[in-house]
């Protein structure tokens, strides 16, 4: 009887377990089978990869649509992975950015600035539906076609007069483990000739399997020195910027906003900086103190981009480029 | 003689039904038998036996075990038919649940087709993919190889091809530092740049790579 009690359950068992195996074997099926016709693009189906791809290297400028309509029919299974797959490449990524700067390879260093940047718009993108960042970074591919004075431009300048530097979080607090603590700021010259900084930073805290988010925006700065009216033809190789912006904290299906102060200062092919005045403001909404205890203030950060200041000692541009207004 | 013939009514259904109790049942077990079969571990090599058992560890949805299973259809091990379509479906049940030496084999029997097996380079591609972010080299080698034949007719593909060929080369492949170095030297979906091309004939050469201290000497390092 036991011996027969023994066989029914082994059998319920593989049952149970083969349905799992065909279940998980026709999702990932189903999403490696899905073709999607990307708008702008014709009718030429794209596979997921493709996308995914084309994203991270930036090949192709997409005239993206919110992550809904972009979701394949397993739209649950098709944005867990789309998330996970940005992330991820994104940690790696940095790791590669790190060790570029590390051995001095900066041709590395600027490659994989543009992918942290597209991978971190990426994030944006699925976990919100807001693509207005991945849309404009995938527009600005890498092109020759700035002027070229002596040695031509670098290439973090884009053809229409941005730059974009990415750099670190410089301070952590003691005891907290961050999988992710970056910034990158984009910089130009507005269609009045002055220059403008504006960026988004990202930390992510992790604790076993619990993990907290801190999204920052960086909205466009002012001067720093006040009453200053300078207007360029080119960009500075030194600017000041101060500003407001919005640090949004995520913890679990939660989350909090609240606004920040910024300064930046670029001088050196360098960006430095810190964020502050967000303690105050959220003290009193976050429900637990670690939320705001896992991040100092005020948050400094350096990031880089590529400065030929040992030519011109400019930072050449086509023609003055359009800040966001 | 009541015994007498009890005893052989017993030997006789003891043979028609022997009860083996050393046939497992576990899948995991069925495996673990398989595999001593196949390395002759503590008993005699026995390929037929060890396919026996990882088919019945496969059948239960063992990962891998379905590995194994397929590669006996693919590699046509003993006395198994080669047959693309089989291993094909074997690979495919592991690799659905993420068994990464799975995904690329899978990979390589649609890249190649044959055997009764359609080519369909772009689930291969898809398959690669899947192994590729998990970290596993060769896939991440093939992807770069294959977007890098995309990019003689699209030359966007090769920034794909750089991508999978430095995941690759960070994880120390020597082929694709040495591949890095001619993207570098040559603009293939990077910047131009001697210095950087240098730096991964260099580590390519480091390893031994022939082409790659062969280039060195060329341009005079």
């Amino acid at each position: 009887m036991k011996n027969v009690l023994t066989l029914l359950l082994t059998t319920l068992l593989v049952a149970v377990a083969a349905s799992s195996v065909l279940a998980g074997t026709d999702d990932l099926n189903e999403l490696m089978d899905q073709k999607i016709t990307v708008p702008g693009h014709g009718d030429t189906p794209y596979s997921w990869r493709e996308v995914f791809m084309d994203i991270t290297v930036g090949s192709v400028s997409y005239a993206l649509p919110d992550f809904s309509s972009f979701a394949l029919s397993s739209p649950t299974l098709a944005k867990g992975a789309a998330q996970a797959y940005f992330q991820h490449q994104r940690t790696i990524a940095y790791a590669n950015y790190e060790r570029a700067m590390e051995n001095g390879n900066v041709a590395d260093q600027r490659y994989y600035e543009g992918v942290i940047a597209r991978l971190e718009a990426a994030v944006t993108w699925v976990s919100t539906g807001n693509g207005t960042e991945l849309r404009a970074l995938l527009s600005k591919r890498d092109q020759q076609t700035v002027e070229k004075e002596d040695a031509g431009p670098p290439s973090t300048v884009s053809a229409d007069g941005k730059i974009t530097a990415t750099g670190p979080f410089t301070k952590g607090v003691p005891g907290v483990t961050y999988s992710d603590r970056y910034i990158t700021l984009t910089m130009g010259l507005d269609k009045n000739g002055s220059p403008v900084c504006y960026g988004a930073g990202y930390i992510k805290v992790s604790n076993g399997n619990e993990w907290i988010d801190y999204f920052f925006t960086l909205n466009p700065g002012k001067p720093l020195v006040s009453g200053s009216t300078s207007s360029y033809s080119s960009f500075p190789s030194s600017f000041s910027w101060q500003g407001n912006g919005i640090l949004e904290i995520r913890f679990g299906q939660a989350s909090w906003k609240g606004p920040l102060y910024w300064r930046a200062e670029m001088k050196n092919g360098a960006v430095t900086g810190y964020i502050t005045d967000f303690f105050n403001s959220l003290v009193n909404k976050v429900p637990f103190d670690f939320l705001l205890a896992s991040i100092p203030e005020p948050l400094p950060f350096e990031a880089h981009f590529f400065d030929p200041s040992s030519g011109s000692g400019k930072i050449p541009f086509l023609k003055g480029g359009e800040g966001r207004s | 003689m009541k015994k007498v013939f009890a005893l052989a009514i017993f030997s006789i259904l003891f043979a028609c039904f022997p009860v083996n109790a050393a046939e497992p049942v576990d899948p995991v077990d069925q495996f673990l038998l398989a595999q001593k079969y196949k390395k002759g571990d503590g008993i005699p090599v026995d390929m037929n036996k060890a396919f026996y058992w990882y088919e019945k560890s496969a059948k239960q949805g063992f990962p891998p075990a379905q590995f194994e299973t397929a590669l006996f259809f693919d590699l046509g091990k003993a006395g198994v038919k080669k047959d693309y379509v089989t291993a094909a479906y074997w690979y495919g049940q592991a690799a659905a649940q993420g068994e990464v030496n799975s995904q690329y084999n899978l990979g390589g029997l649609l890249w190649e087709g044959g055997f009764g097996l359609e080519r369909d380079m772009e689930k291969a591609m898809d398959w690669w993919f899947l192994a590729a972010v998990q970290g596993h080299v060769g896939s991440q080698h093939n992807l770069g190889y294959a977007y890098a034949q995309r990019g003689k007719q699209d030359p966007e593909q090769f920034k794909k091809a750089y991508y999978w060929y430095h995941q690759a080369a960070d994880q120390g492949a020597p082929k694709d530092q040495w591949h890095l170095g001619v993207f570098c030297e040559n603009g293939l979906g990077v910047e131009k740049d001697l210095r950087s091309a240098i730096y991964w004939y260099r580590k390519a050469a480091a390893q031994g790579h022939a082409d790659a201290r062969e280039r060195l000497k060329k341009l005079g390092y």
